[in-house]
């Protein structure tokens, strides 16, 4: 099957690519502020008493303790009793989605890849990266656990070529139940109707889910360079929209396309998630290290 | 065929397609430009977006029209449509060109070529056949055939004038023949393109050729217009000064130009003259003179352009110098060439003649006009008679008297001869030397001017005889024969009883002599064996370079015959075996002119009365296809711009971003067509020019003293100030009173009218062109003197040559840089006691604005203890002191700028050394003269 061949080169390429970006930055690990409440345990220190390997601190032995928690050794050298402490581990767990529908697919001639494949990229990039350091990360809609590490990483890029080449590679996000306190991360380029992208966002914010979107759009989105006499057409079913002079038309697009980026962010303040913006025609990296300031304002980042 | 007023249609049916322009019309409106259609994923925002300007979705009514109209075009263009077409009808016939292609035809034979070509083409579109009938003889009179236009007009196209006459007769017979093979049985359509001559020669031959066309049918009888006689060169002579040429025209008419060029060989003009025919005049003389050192390299005399056979003569060795052989019979010219008698003859004769010296035997063998046989009594023996010989043929034979002859001669003289001769006016004789009577009116010499001071002092005297006098060219004023010839043969013998030296008489010293000497040469033939082939033993000489119709020299082609030479040949007829030109080989050629007989003409007459008299014009045809066609194209370029315009594209999209880079091409563009228009930026040269030569006038009128414009405003004004304080004391103190200086810029004035020229040294000095610096060591070694000033005393002058890593001022580097292109010559510190020091005061320094440092000057004219040398004023002066800052004065006299270190005292002997080198530029060594007077005074005093 020669298109499945040919999506399966994409994704490795994207792989490739998403790698190479990776090494220019430092994995991360992401910290949850929600100890308590968090469900799995991690790889990574909560700087806290806990459940773990390294150790943390000594106390005085006191009632209630286990003997078997006694630290001889440190007693030895002492009068008293103390108990070894280990530092409390967890692992935080991110979901990540991108929005491969038909208008993804589009590549003005000002831009240096389509907009899917800038998605694709940036969450094959966020996922190694965070998978490198220990975080477990999931492709929402996909089966099986979120998974970490360089396995993990592996079976992600494949659920993803999974979906590329699925049919019905949706444009909207699907509602899954999603435990507390974990992450979504959804790329895509958010020209739906607002209401439809409110629903969603509120269903996850209703689970407590932090979430963050990227809106990726291409350059011509943005500027609308056409003139002349043109016909638009979004592949959808709705009728075609043609213009004498397109040029004429261009504030007003403008307007609203501005005022739909105000929605969009008006929707992710009230949920408390946050909205990032990238174009096509920036570098990649930019996108990414706007991810990762946003992330690290949320969590503590250590390297 | 389908004509319309002026308009004729070649494929009239092709205009049926024009019905179908409604179809056209249907579809252009059927269907509007499409737009494009562009896939975008945010087109639901576009979605209630009101478009404020719709383009039109049908055409306009004017881009349609404007289609139409190409259409049209295109479909009335193939129609073959065009404009003023001949009217002539030669359907179901058979067109007769009788076409003149004689030498007559060279002149006007593009216009002939033309009218062919468009009467052909009338006969091609109405498939008449054609016949063409060439006047002139071919090489072989093939039968005439009818031919297809397309055939006709190659052969039209090959055809061309020929350098000889036309043979109508023949025309005549060749019709005839045609005639009789019934091909004119059809209706015939006679054109008769003819140059409107006939030679007289001719004449029965062209009447014969006219009653014959008259009775096959109507005659179109083409002639040149009035105006239009081609001027005609007849044979040039040979004058004293160069050549006599005779210029024709076959009919009298308006005064018209004639412009004559005598060329070398090599196509270079020798010599050229203007003329003109006045008006109903048909013969014109014109001598061309040139400097008879070039009339030897004459090859031909041409009318200029030529452009027939005619207006063009060759010239070959009949047309050159004569070759004079000397032969002396003392051999004074070892010991005393001066004394020499043939050296006096050579110098007498170089100006028009070859001469050559050599045995009488050996000048014989070769080709001679004339033999000089100086102080020969006798010639020996086999001589005599080969001399006798040459003279019966035509030699001229000089003899000149002198002690031998004296003592006894031999027969080949005019008269018999005294012995011994007489002295006139020697000490022991009462006489006086004698003058020369006038010349008497049978010698050659008639008319030539005796000078007072020729004096004979010395000759030998005729026997007196009967028709002595007759036989004597000149003689003395008391009568007695002084030269005396005689004709033998066809030739001469002439005797001067005088020597060929000055030592009987003063006349070789005269220009009489030169003159006789002359007379005598051009009464010899032109050379003793004149024909080559004779010289040769040659029976057919080569064809080498034959004439075209139209007067220009080449290769001759393959038929051309040898030409047969040989005194019983009879005169040669050009025709297409041996057209005019050259024959032989290069060194030996013969030339072969047109026969001025066959140049003869009259105008045509005797034409039969059914004849219709065209003119040679252009062709008024106007095929109107390639304008259509361009039409249209124009059009579909415009269709083009328009539907980029109403699908609201842009028709140059790339043309705002690379604005930067068209007007960059435009500047470019400007900038090529400025460097490719030399008039455009010469226009306003003759302004600047003009300038320039009042200011050399200026500069030439009134001596004055100039300084170089360094291009640095401050240090030019400071220089001008300089020199007109230094002027003012100049003109206060000495003889010398400048004018203002100038300031000079030695890329664009003269020097040479400066005696001394300030150079005050700037770093800021722009290299100088080649041009400036060959002008300035011009200057310098043709007795200028240019003061250079580097004007940086304060940084230790010191050194001009050595140390160069010591100090060096930047007045100092400019100069380097400034003498290291130039060629000077070694420099010396000026010695205590040079000229320079005491030329007007008497000088321990040269103190300027600053006080010391050290004067250089040339080494050669530093030397002044060496009188030899001290001749020599030195080109240049160099120093640092700034001495025009010390002369400068202002507006008001005072002085400009501070000394340093100062006082009035320094002022003052700043300006003392200034007069010092101005009087050192202009009177040179005049004082060093008296820098010796102490040692003469000494010496004397001893």
């Amino acid at each position: 099957m020669p298109a499945a061949a040919a999506q399966l080169a994409r994704i490795a390429s994207l792989r490739a690519q998403a790698e190479a970006l990776c090494a220019a930055l430092p994995p991360w690990m992401v910290k949850a502020d929600r100890v308590a409440n968090t469900v799995a345990h991690g790889a990574h220190g909560r700087r806290r008493v806990g459940l773990g390997e390294a150790f943390w601190q000594f106390r005085r032995y006191g009632p209630g303790d286990s003997t078997r928690a006694i630290d001889w050794r440190q007693s030895a050298r002492n009068s008293h009793l103390f108990v070894r402490e280990t530092e409390w581990e967890a692992a935080e767990t991110l979901w990540c989605w991108c929005d491969l529908g038909p208008g993804m697919g589009y590549r003005s001639q000002f831009a240096g890849a389509s907009k899917a494949d800038r998605a694709l990229l940036l969450c094959l990039s966020v996922a190694g990266l965070l998978m490198g350091a220990g975080e477990r990360v999931g492709l929402l809609g996909a089966e099986g656990p979120p998974r970490a590490g360089q396995s993990g990483f592996s079976r992600f890029a494949e659920a993803l070529a999974d979906r590329l080449m699925s049919a019905d590679a949706g444009a909207t996000p699907p509602s899954r139940p999603l435990a507390r306190h974990s992450k979504l991360l959804l790329f895509g380029d958010f020209l739906a109707p607002l209401e439809q992208i409110a629903t969603l966002i509120r269903y996850y914010a209703d689970q407590g889910v932090q979430g963050y979107l990227m809106q990726i759009l291409d350059p011509a989105e943005e500027d609308f360079p056409f003139t002349g006499r043109v016909v638009f057409h979004d592949g959808s079913a709705a009728d075609d929209i043609a213009f004498g002079r397109a040029q004429s038309v261009r504030l007003g697009y403008r307007e609203k396309l501005d005022s739909h980026r105000a929605g969009l962010q008006t929707i992710c303040q009230d949920a408390g998630w946050r909205l990032t913006f990238h174009r096509t025609d920036q570098t990649p990296q930019l996108a990414l290290l706007g991810l990762y300031r946003c992330l690290a304002e949320d969590m503590k980042v250590s390297v | 065929m389908l004509q319309v007023g002026p308009l004729i249609f070649a494929e009239p049916f092709i205009l049926l397609a024009l019905l179908g322009l409604p179809a056209i019309w249907w579809l252009l409106r059927a269907s509007p430009p499409m737009p494009r259609r562009i896939f975008f994923p945010a087109a639901r925002f576009l979605q209630g977006l009101q478009n404020s300007e719709e383009s039109p979705n049908r055409t306009p009514w004017w881009l349609f029209l404007l289609r139409l109209v190409l259409v049209g075009c295109v479909i009335v263009g193939l129609a073959g449509p065009s404009l003023n077409a001949a009217q002539e009808d030669y359907r179901r016939g058979l067109l007769l060109l009788v076409v003149d292609n004689g030498w007559t035809a060279g002149p006007h034979w593009e216009k002939r070529r033309q009218t062919m070509a468009s009467l052909i083409d009338t006969a091609k579109r109405q498939n008449a056949q054609v016949v063409i009938l060439p006047t002139a003889r071919g090489v072989a009179a093939e039968p005439l055939v009818s031919m297809a236009p397309g055939d006709a007009l190659a052969v039209a196209r090959a055809l061309a004038p020929r350098p000889w006459p036309v043979d109508r007769a023949a025309a005549a017979q060749r019709l005839a023949d045609l005639q009789a093979r019934g091909l004119a049985a059809n209706q015939l359509h006679i054109v008769w393109l003819s140059d409107g001559f006939m030679a007289p020669a001719d004449a029965a031959g062209t009447a014969a050729l006219a009653e014959r066309l008259a009775r096959l049918g109507q005659i179109q009888f083409y002639t040149d217009g009035p105006a239009e006689h081609p001027p005609i060169l007849a044979a040039p002579t040979p004058a004293q000064t160069g050549f006599e040429v005779t210029v024709l025209r076959a009919a009298p008419g308006a005064a018209a130009p004639v412009s004559l060029q005598v060329l070398g060989a090599d196509g270079r003009i020798l010599s050229a003259a203007q003329a003109e025919f006045a008006a109903d005049e048909t013969e014109l003389n014109i001598a061309v003179s040139m400097p008879v050192a070039l009339r030897n390299g004459a090859d031909r005399i041409q009318l200029y352009p030529p452009r027939s056979a005619a207006s063009l003569w060759l010239l070959d060795d009949r047309w050159q110098r004569r070759h004079v052989g000397l032969v002396s019979g003392a051999n004074l010219e070892l010991a005393q060439p001066l004394l020499d008698e043939l050296f006096y003859l050579e110098r007498a004769m170089a100006p028009f003649a070859e001469t050559q010296r050599g045995s009488i035997a050996a000048l014989l063998s070769g080709s001679l006009s004339m033999l000089v046989l100086a102080d020969i009594g006798q010639i020996v023996g086999d001589d005599a008679a080969r001399v006798a010989n040459w003279v019966n043929k035509g030699g001229v034979l000089l003899r000149f008297a002198g002690p031998r002859m004296a003592e006894k001669n031999d027969a080949l003289i005019p008269v018999r001869l005294r012995r011994g001769g007489r002295s006139l006016g020697g000490a022991l004789s009462w006489e006086n030397p004698v003058g020369m009577a006038d010349f008497p009116e049978h010698s050659p010499f008639f008319g030539l001017p005796v000078p007072e001071e020729v004096k004979i002092r010395r000759q030998i005297l005729a026997q007196p005889e009967p028709g002595l006098s007759r036989r004597s060219w000149a003689s003395l004023s008391d009568g007695t024969p002084l030269v005396t010839a005689e004709r033998r043969g066809e030739g001469w013998v002439v005797l001067f009883h005088v020597t060929a030296n000055a030592q009987w008489s003063n006349l070789p010293l005269s220009g009489l002599y030169v003159a006789m000497l002359r007379r005598l040469a051009e009464m010899s033939p032109g050379h003793a064996g004149t024909i080559p082939g004779e010289r040769h033993g040659q029976e057919f000489l080569p064809p080498l370079l034959v004439l075209d119709g139209f007067g220009q020299l080449g290769a001759p082609a393959p038929i051309v015959q040898p030409l047969p030479v040989g005194p019983d040949q009879a005169p040669l007829l050009p025709g297409p075996e041996t057209p005019p030109g050259y024959y032989g080989m290069s060194a030996a050629r013969q030339a072969v002119n047109l026969p001025r007989d066959m140049t003869d003409l009259e105008p045509l007459t005797g034409l039969p009365a059914n004849y219709a008299a065209r003119d040679y014009g252009p062709s008024r045809e106007v095929p109107l296809l390639p304008p259509l066609l361009v039409l249209a194209l124009l059009l579909l370029l415009a269709d083009g711009i328009c539907i980029l315009f109403i699908t609201g594209r842009r028709p140059f999209p790339g043309l705002a971003r690379w604005k930067g880079a068209a007007s960059l091409a435009a500047a470019a563009f400007i900038l090529l067509a400025l460097v490719f228009a030399p008039p455009a930026v010469a226009a306003p040269a003759p302004a600047e020019s003009a300038d320039t030569a009042d200011s050399m006038l200026a500069a030439a009128l009134e001596t004055r003293l100039g300084y170089m414009l360094t291009g640095d405003r401050e240090t030019d004004a400071r220089s001008e100030a300089g020199l007109t304080g230094l002027s003012r004391v100049l003109a206060a103190r000495t003889a010398f009173t400048p004018a203002a200086p100038f300031g000079l810029d030695p890329e664009t004035d003269q020097l040479v009218f400066y005696p001394l020229i300030y150079w005050p040294m700037v770093p800021a000095q722009k290299p100088l062109s080649d041009a400036a610096l060959a002008k300035i060591d011009r200057y310098m070694k043709n007795g200028g003197t240019i003061l250079f000033d580097t004007r940086d005393q304060l940084t230790r002058f010191n050194a001009y040559r050595g140390d160069a890593g010591s100090a060096t001022g930047p007045g100092q580097q400019t100069l380097r840089q400034i003498l290291g292109v130039l060629d000077v010559p070694p420099l010396k510190p000026v010695p205590a006691e040079h000229v320079i020091t005491k030329s007007f005061y008497l000088l321990q320094g040269f103190p300027g604005r600053y006080v010391g440092g050290q004067l250089w000057i040339e080494a050669a004219a530093a030397d002044s203890s060496d009188n030899t040398n001290s001749e020599r004023v030195s080109g240049l002066i160099v120093g640092s002191a700034d001495w025009a800052a010390a002369w400068a004065i202002d507006a008001s006299g005072r002085p400009a700028f501070p000394l340093e270190p100062g006082g009035a005292r320094q002022r003052e002997l700043a300006f003392r050394v200034g007069v010092n080198f101005v009087m050192y530029a202009l009177t040179g060594n005049y004082k060093a003269d008296q820098v010796h007077v102490p040692t003469l005074l000494e010496r004397l005093g001893q």
